[in-house]
């Protein structure tokens, strides 16, 4: 194999270059290492200057540094976060003492940021990139990390899944440029493109499965959310949407050190709808018979009588929710010398929501190393082993809690007289203890790379990467819960492989004191793959008692029988599809003022059309230090002045592969015969989606840094934005891939940290983030707007309007003559005839501004840290509230009811009730009834956080033998502000595709609500 | 500054060696899915070819066509089922007023489409067809037939709407070309219905392992003429295939068991683990472990419900109160019959007494029903008068296909000979009885002209 060549050469080289040198030893210098508090730094590094000399403080912050000839040296004091100091000493023999006393660095300028194929400082980023370190994302206790993002970085819009264990969020950096494909970012973790897609396993069960939880938080050292063109550029065609680089956490130099946290938590329902009791329900429901023009009693659903029914009142969500509980344990182990580092966790949480039998269950180890055993060689080898199981349950439309806002009315009984399970209408109660329902997610992350200095500057990097996930779901249904005679059970089984392999090269080039250049060329290709059965394994019969993962000998029968049928489908290399891509990119800089960057990419993918086989993506960025110019550099007030700008094209290629051309596929069998059917509509031009991105940028430090500032413009045009759509259903086809939107995002970001106060106890830092994004929709290539729904037909496209636009009937009100609703027509007219030809565009799901508020109080070793996010503007629309508050059916009704028409003359906000849809003129069914009578303001401002942690003083620790020790509380989601009467005003609902996870979150139907969550926890190390 | 030229090389014969992996070979990026098979792949010859007809038949079979869609949205938009309870997608068919949404329906739309897109597929690759060629092109007209025969029944006025019949009908799909939708007149639709047919009753076998059989295009004439009240050729294909002498009456328990019915001349097949025919209609009626959504009027029972008719067995009154279900579907597994004996002895009938010729063998074939329905108690006179023959054959009718979808056809066909037979009250060709198109159509091509809505009570 062509891979062992590098390996083989790199180890000749390693033997060949290993020499041996001895030093007379005559002197040397130590000392102690400070902050400005006269802390001691751990960790620090000394370095000799021109030489190889290097060393690290201890514990107690001291250094010394041996065999030293006479003469003079100058050392330099580096710490991330502190200003490097150098100081000149002479040595003679014996030991010279040399203290330093760091000043920690506010600009932070020599901060390393990690950038697409390499880092760079703080100083040298010409692109628009947040950073959030990994301890902001283990302070919650989200069902998965991404969702930890949220209120961190400024054009980050983080809406968090349910509170179902284990569910996803929708992340969308700066605004969305998608339609039907996906408008997620690239996630990378450790170089590695992966696997990240929540319906890699298709849609089951109204929750999908979120490949991302099984990213073990705590091994996260830091994330990096590239914006940009200028940073995200250099990943063409899967950059346009962002990227999120994940850094896993890696051995440092130093004594060993184990870290270890523990977490226990308590959770609920952050927010419950109010429904009306049984009692209330039947009123109702005889109130609307009434109305309708009935006498005597109103009929009932379910089979049951009056006097039955007025026997129950049954609390379904009660009986469906618990206290949630949830632990997470981990610990870790980091070693780092020059030759060897090493950082090894391992980590067990488990969270059960507040949903009764439902939880998700993680472990995972990693083990990441780096090994010097030259200067011209190193390798890191990283591996990392997550297993997640998650226990499902029914939810929104797939039951569960769903019913308990929907069908599961308060007059059925959980039993009937007889003690079986009452089974005349809904019964989620059933569920409980019946239905068996597990994911299994495994994934092993590794990669290694190889580094080559073969001459001073220039480094050869290779890297070889690995992302296999590996989902099992396994459904069992009993007889008892399926209402047939037998039980079924289904298994569906999932591998997916990743496979990443990069090779860069990056020179140096210092022309001379001010003049710096770097470059760097590589080439990547990525191949993505499973190996599935497409069509599940099941089977039903009087021998199916159990899932299949208990029983394999029945795995082995279904299988043989389906077999036996042509019905065993079985992939190797399913929906694969491949990346081969060249790129380069130059970082000129002159003086540390100017800083220059020009990169292009050129992707490949097998996703791509013959007709658009290859993209080139090219951007250029660039900044300016104003704070180092001569005029500016003795200033008082300002302290650090950046000017950056950026202009690029980057690209978006979240569709499925095998569009471009029809194809057929094998599906199941008829007549015991093999089938094979056509899937799609060809289209041979199919392409990326390509952004032109313009960003410009301000980052500001006044007053020493006590002020810091990021302020952003950016203008991002997208052409060729798939839809997957505007096909006539006559061709058998309901959709196909079109490359003809064109969408404009634009908008401003504001991150601004301040210092309000500090003294030698005390100290109260504020960091705000905050970002406005305006969504248009400039052309739709002359489709119509019901060309693409999302949501099942709660949301649309309008040219002109943004993405996701609420294209309702207006409600005016209800006319008090006679309690029937007053609609306006098209043209702003009143109607009582209500008509789908009278939608128009009303709102908009996306928020105008979104952003997070935290403070942090810090009193000797107490600290407070509160945070609450926000988003401001858009709309919410209730989909279940159509039926909650619409025509009386068999659904639960909403305690809003109240404000009814009941009696001529009645100023109402909804109209008479009735059972009967044609009451309301022209409304063909009560799921018709779309209109803004459900649309909401979906402002909302919730705390997000609140961490009181205390860290024990050292002088205690230390007689623990401890060298920390933190105690820490926190509260999430413990308060909301909301206008939105239904429940959680924060929704990313079960979306059925990438297309409804762009048009439809703030779109709720029966969603589950987000968890409230208490936690409590430590974290040592020793 | 020293640069060592060897290491320099070699490294970038490293780098070459990567990007020789990586993007060297221009395979790398056609790499299909393996799931994917290009057309030419797909259908290299007739074995593929009929994998691909054999698609046509998931969908016919599917829970979108006969699988139970059909059924369930023509007994909503009839007048035996009590609809009282039904809301949602069932509300609005049941009042005959559907929109351009409602996923129920419009997803049958695409996917009967989808069918019809198949049997095209077969017929524009004949080619790669060899002993099978005729037998194909055969199967893919009647699919293509019986597909869009459904489709004019439910979303157009029906035949005799309008003096010629050149009120609108359905889009025509004979070809693969993906392009606008355009309504066709329900004359053209009927003609292409016969056309296609009259091509499958010369191309087919009398035999077809399962598949459609030259009898089961017969049949399907038959009815296509029965429903135009074309009573002459309705006559003729039913008699065609009642005198194949292929088929017998069978007993109910048997008419839609895995163990197949005699009857049968074309039906939707079981196979154990391989494909199960039916979900959707035990869905919607099946009533032994919880009351079904769709449930019949008492009126209707009470039709039933006469002394000697052993047909009120197949009909759940007692278990759940104030609800009467069918247990036509109550198994786990269940053959779905789409064109079967009874259907042609009842066809026979009526289009005897309406021409008025042959009415012994009318006369002979209503005592064949009656005998099985009231266990040989009831029978007619062979001599009856035509209208006593007509009679009893809607009669006889109107029960033995109850729940099987085939009164709404009824309502609709006797409406265009002048008489209304709703008993929910409508007018036979008010719009609501037809169902909208998807907002699909109108949303791909603005011109498309949709149905009017409503108005049927």
């Amino acid at each position: 194999m062509k891979l062992f060549y590098p390996i083989k050469l790199s180890i000749l080289m390693f033997f060949a270059l290993c020499s041996l040198t001895v030093f007379a030893q005559t002197g040397s210098i130590s000392g102690k290492i400070i902050d400005d508090t006269k802390l001691p730094i751990p960790g620090a590094s000394v370095q000799v200057d021109g030489t190889q000399k290097l060393t690290v403080t201890d514990s107690e912050g001291n250094f010394r540094i041996t065999g030293l000839t006479s003469g003079t040296y100058t050392l330099t004091a580096k710490y991330i976060g502190f200003a490097a100091l150098k100081l000149t000493t002479t040595v003679g023999s014996g030991n010279t003492v040399l203290n330093f006393n760091l000043k920690s660095e506010s600009q932070n300028l020599n901060e390393v940021i990690v950038v697409g194929y390499g880092t760079q400082t703080k100083r040298e980023v010409t692109g628009a990139i947040s950073k959030v370190s990994g301890e902001r994302l283990t302070s919650l206790p989200t069902p998965s990390f991404e969702a930890s993002l949220q209120g961190q970085a400024p054009g980050v819009q983080v809406t968090q899944g349910s509170g179902l264990a284990g569910s996803g969020s929708v992340i969308r950096i700066r605004g969305i440029g998608s339609i039907s494909a996906g408008g997620d970012p690239l996630y990378v973790v450790d170089g590695i493109p992966v696997t990240s897609d929540p319906f890699i396993t298709g849609n089951r069960g109204a929750m999908n499965q979120n490949p991302l939880a099984t990213i073990n938080p705590n091994d996260i050292e830091s994330v990096e959310i590239l914006k940009d063109a200028g940073a995200a550029g250099i990943y063409g065609s899967r950059g346009a949407n962002g990227v999120i680089l994940i850094t896993t956490k890696r051995g440092k130099t130093g004594k060993p050190r184990i870290s270890f946290s523990s977490k226990y938590g308590l959770s609920t329902y952050a927010n419950k709808p109010d429904f009306v009791t049984g009692a209330e329900w039947l009123q109702l429901r005889q109130e609307a018979w009434t109305n309708d023009g009935n006498t005597g009693l109103a009929s009932l659903p379910g089979g049951l009588t009056w006097a039955q029914a007025q026997q129950n009142n049954t609390d379904w969500w009660g009986i469906l929710t618990q206290t949630g509980k949830s632990n997470d344990q981990a610990i870790s182990f980091s070693q780092g010398t020059e030759k060897i580092k090493s950082y090894i966790s391992a980590n067990y949480s488990n969270n059960e929501s507040f949903l009764k039998g439902n939880s998700y269950e993680r472990y995972g180890f990693r083990t990441n190393f780096d090994i010097k055993p030259t200067s011209y060689f190193s390798t890191s080898i990283n591996v990392g082993y997550d297993k997640g199981i998650n226990q499902r349950v029914n939810a929104a439309w797939g039951g569960g809690l769903g019913d308990a806002m929907s069908v599961a009315l308060p007059i059925y009984p959980v039993r009937n007289a007889d003690g079986t399970f009452f089974s005349g209408g809904a019964n989620p109660a059933r569920n409980l203890g019946l239905l068996d329902w597990k994911t299994r997610n495994e994934r092993l992350l590794a990669g290694v790379t190889m580094e080559l200095i073969p001459v001073k500057n220039l480094s050869i990097k290779g890297s070889f990467n690995m992302d296999n996930l590996n989902v099992e779901d396994n459904i069992y249904t009993p007889a008892a819960l399926a209402g047939t005679t037998n039980g079924s059970a289904t298994l569906y089984p999932t591998k997916i492989f990743n496979r990443n392999f990069s090779g860069t090269a990056t020179y140096n080039w210092q022309l001379d004191t001010k003049n710096k250049l770097k470059f760097l060329v590589g080439a990547e290709s990525q191949f993505n793959y499973k190996n599935t059965y497409p069509n599940g394994i099941s089977a039903t019969g009087a021998n199916i008692t159990e899932p299949f993962s208990e029983n394999k000998t029945n795995l082995y029968l279904a299988m043989q029988g389906l077999a036996a049928q042509n019905n065993l489908l079985y992939y190797s290399g399913y929906q694969r599809d491949t990346f081969a891509s060249l790129f380069a990119r130059i970082n000129y800089s002159y003086d540390e003022k100017y800083n220059l960057e020009v990169l292009a990419r050129r992707d490949g993918s097998s996703k791509f059309g013959p007709e658009n086989k290859y993209g080139y993506f090219p951007a250029a960025s660039a900044s300016w230090y104003i704070s180092q110019e001569d005029f500016l550099k003795d200033s008082k007030v300002i302290s650090n002045l950046k000017l950056r700008a950026s202009y690029g094209l980057v690209g978006s290629s979240s569709f499925p592969s095998a569009q471009y051309y029809q194809n057929f596929q094998f599906s199941g069998s008829y007549n015991g015969q093999p089938v094979l059917f056509p899937t799609n509509v060809a289209n041979p031009a199919l392409k990326w989606e390509e952004g032109r991105n313009l960003d410009l940028g301000l980052d500001f430090g006044l007053f020493k840094g006590r002020i810091n500032a990021e302020f952003s413009y950016y203008k991002k045009t997208t052409n060729g934005a798939l839809i997957n759509g505007g096909i006539s259903p006559s061709t058998g086809f309901g959709s196909g891939y079109l490359n003809v939107g064109k969408i404009l995002n634009e908008g401003y970001e504001l991150s601004l940290n301040t210092i309000n106060i500090q003294t030698d106890n005390f100290k109260w830092v504020t960091r705000l983030n905050a970002s406005k994004n305006y969504n248009e929709v400039l052309s739709l290539g002359g489709l119509t707007p019901d060309a693409v729904g999302g949501g099942t037909n709660d949301t649309r496209i309008a040219v002109g309007y943004p993405i996701g636009t609420n294209f309702l009937v207006r409600y005016k009100g209800v006319d008090p003559a006679d309690g029937l609703p007053i609609w306006l027509d098209k043209d702003g007219f009143e109607t009582k005839t209500f008509s789908l030809d009278n939608r128009v565009p009303v709102g908009k799901i996306l928020p105008d501004y979104v952003g997070g508020l935290t403070n942090t109080f810090s009193f000797k070793g107490f600290e407070l840290n509160t945070l609450f996010t926000f988003a401001i503007g858009g709309n919410l629309y209730d989909a279940s509230a159509k039926r909650q508050l619409g025509v009386v059916t068999d659904w639960n009704i909403r305690t809003d009811i109240a404000n009814r028409w009941r009696k001529p003359g009645d100023n109402a906000e909804f109209p008479r009730l009735t059972l009967n849809p044609s009451t309301y003129a022209g409304l063909s069914s009560e799921w018709q009834y779309n209109s803004t009578m459900f649309l909401y303001d979906a402002t909302f401002v919730r705390l997000r956080e609140v961490t009181l942690s205390y860290n024990v003083p050292a002088s205690f620790t230390k007689r623990l033998r401890l060298q920390s020790l933190k105690l820490f509380a926190t509260g999430m989601n413990l308060l909301t502000f909301s206008k939105y009467p239904g429940g959680d005003p924060e929704i990313a609902r079960d979306f059925e595709n990438p297309q409804d996870r762009n048009m439809s979150p703030n779109v709720t139907y029966l969603t589950t609500p987000q968890q409230k969550s208490l936690t409590f926890g430590l974290s040592t190390s020793f | 500054m020293k640069i060592n030229y060897k290491n320099i090389l070699k490294s970038f014969l490293i780098l070459t060696v990567i990007t020789a992996v990586g993007t060297g070979c221009k395979k790398f990026l056609e790499t299909p899915p393996i799931e994917s098979l290009p057309k030419d792949v797909a259908i290299a010859d007739e074995t593929g070819l009929k994998s691909v007809m054999n698609s046509a038949y998931q969908i016919v079979g599917g829970g979108n066509m006969f699988g139970g869609k059909i059924q369930a949205i023509n007994e909503m938009l009839a007048d035996q089922l009590n609809g009282s309870l039904l809301n949602g997608d069932f509300g609005e068919i049941y009042g005959r007023k559907t929109s351009v949404f409602g996923e129920y329906k419009n997803a049958m739309y695409t996917d009967m489409y989808q069918a019809i897109f198949r049997a095209n597929t077969v017929l524009e690759n004949l080619d790669k067809a060899s002993s099978m060629k005729d037998n194909l092109e055969g199967q893919a007209k009647f699919v293509r037939a019986l597909t869009h025969f459904q489709l004019v029944q439910l979303f157009a006025q029906p035949y005799g709407f309008s003096t010629d019949n050149t009120h609108l009908g359905v889009p025509i799909r004979t070809s693969t070309t993906i392009n606008p939708g355009v309504r066709a007149t329900v004359k053209q639709v009927y003609d292409q219905i016969i056309a296609d047919l009259k091509v499958a009753e010369v191309k087919l076998p009398d035999d077809n392992g399962g598949y459609a059989t030259k009898w089961a295009a017969k049949a399907l004439l038959a009815k296509v003429y029965f429903q135009m009240n074309d009573f002459t050729n309705a006559y003729v294909y039913s008699n065609q295939v009642i005198a194949s002498n292929k088929f017998s009456l069978d007993t109910y328990a048997s008419r839609f068991a895995i163990t197949g019915t005699k009857e049968s001349i074309f039906r939707i097949i079981y196979t154990n683990g391989g494909y199960e025919p039916g979900g959707e209609l035990k869905g919607q009626f099946r009533s032994d472990f919880n009351a079904p959504t769709l449930r019949f009027t008492t009126d209707f029972y009470a039709s039933v419900n006469t002394p000697n008719d052993v047909r009120k067995s197949l009909y759940e009154t007692t278990k759940y109160p104030g609800v009467i279900a069918t247990k036509k579907y109550n198994s786990d597994h269940i053959e779905v019959p789409v064109l079967y004996l009874t259907d042609m002895k009842l066809i026979r009938a009526e289009s005897a007494a309406e021409t008025g010729t042959n009415l012994p063998t009318g006369a002979q074939d209503i005592n064949d029903i009656l005998n099985r329905a009231y266990a040989g108690t009831k029978s007619i006179p062979l001599a009856s008068s035509a209208s006593l023959i007509k009679t009893n054959a809607r009669f006889e009718r109107s029960i033995e296909f109850a729940g099987e979808g085939n009164r709404i056809s009824e309502i609709k066909r006797i409406g265009a000979k002048g008489e209304n037979i709703d008993k929910r009250g409508a007018v036979w060709n008010c719009p609501g009885l037809v169902l909208q198109f998807p907002q699909g159509e109108m949303a791909s091509n603005t011109s498309f002209q949709r149905n009017v809505e409503g108005g049927c009570n």
